[in-house]
């Protein structure tokens, strides 16, 4: 089942929104339904069946999804990912330590 | 201190058709608080073994609209991080809210890895925790409404990728898809609940369940 309701906006030309609220990411759904398609294709024809791949494939897909992606996220966001993007890879790359840290 | 709740869910079909359904579950009508999920970034490592991805998901308010009064509706905005490791067959994520953060802050992890008994079978754990950072009197209060709130999505969700799960089964054309098993863990009687609430048995399947684990 898929939410109809974005198309029901594109519809009415008013893509990035879903009811009252902006939805910035939404003005990109054609851009990410075209890489997704592609992603999953890879996924279980090439990764899942452990085909050393690079995702080269889609590429091209990835490259205007992105594209879209850099004007539509406001910047606030952004940033506020890239600083939890930030901790989450410290975290990763710290020196396995944490034995019992409290959380 | 957050409040934190674990569950356990049995999907009847091997993890790599799981993991691939989890990617395809977004957007979907059983999660409407979900209003996009968008790849910021996705990396292949370990010589095309483990796949990493970050998500920027795009979302409904956290807050109950009842609290709307203290925080206005806007998108929520949350982060995931993943990573598939084929070899090990071990899918783990963890999603952090990112908006209102000096508020309240949520947090899930969850792995999918396939079922220690059945081979068919892909076990879904999802350890979600929530903070709510304001004064003690409202804290308890504020935890229980959105515990409530996660409950009430929890099981959507979990539909929501059984049913892609059995659209790609017949897509994929899996062999030896005859015989189901029943996937009867073997602990805790309430994720064996859950599960029975979930599948439609029919009669004598019931029966034999309930004499099988009838003590």
């Amino acid at each position: 089942m898929r939410n109809e309701s974005a198309s029901a906006d594109a519809a009415a030309g008013t893509m990035s929104t879903c009811g009252e609220m902006e939805v910035p990411t939404l003005v990109c759904r054609r851009e990410r339904e075209a890489y997704e398609t592609c992603f999953n294709a890879w996924y279980k024809g090439k990764f899942l069946v452990l085909k050393n791949d690079d995702m080269s494939d889609c590429a091209p897909l990835w490259d205007a999804y992105q594209k879209c992606l850099q004007s539509a996220i406001p910047a606030d966001v952004m940033s506020m990912v890239n600083e939890h993007a930030q901790e989450n890879d410290a975290k990763a790359n710290a020196p396995d330590t944490s034995a019992a840290g409290p959380s | 201190m957050g409040l934190t709740e674990v569950q356990r869910y049995v999907y009847e079909h091997p993890w790599e058709l799981v993991t691939a359904a989890h990617w395809m579950k977004y957007p979907n009508a059983r999660c409407p608080q979900v209003l996009s999920a968008d790849v910021l970034e996705r990396r292949v490592e370990d010589g095309g073994r483990v796949l990493h991805t970050r998500r920027l998901f795009t979302g409904a308010s956290a807050v109950p609209q009842k609290l709307h009064w203290l925080i206005p509706a806007s998108p929520a905005y949350a982060l995931e991080h993943s990573v598939v490791d084929t070899r090990e067959r071990r899918m783990t994520l963890t999603l952090q809210s990112l908006s209102f953060a000096n508020i309240l802050q949520i947090t899930e992890t969850c792995v999918y890895e396939p079922h220690e008994s059945r081979t068919d079978c892909t076990v879904f754990t999802q350890e979600w925790t929530c903070e709510w950072k304001v004064p003690s009197y409202l804290k308890k209060r504020l935890d229980s409404l959105s515990l409530q709130r996660f409950r009430a999505s929890v099981e959507n969700g979990r539909t929501a990728v059984a049913e892609i799960c059995a659209e790609l089964e017949s897509r994929w054309d899996e062999a030896a898809r005859g015989m189901r098993q029943l996937c009867i863990p073997d602990d805790a009687t309430d994720v064996r609940g859950r599960f029975i609430r979930h599948r439609q048995y029919r009669p004598d399947e019931l029966d034999a369940h309930s004499r099988a684990h009838n003590h």
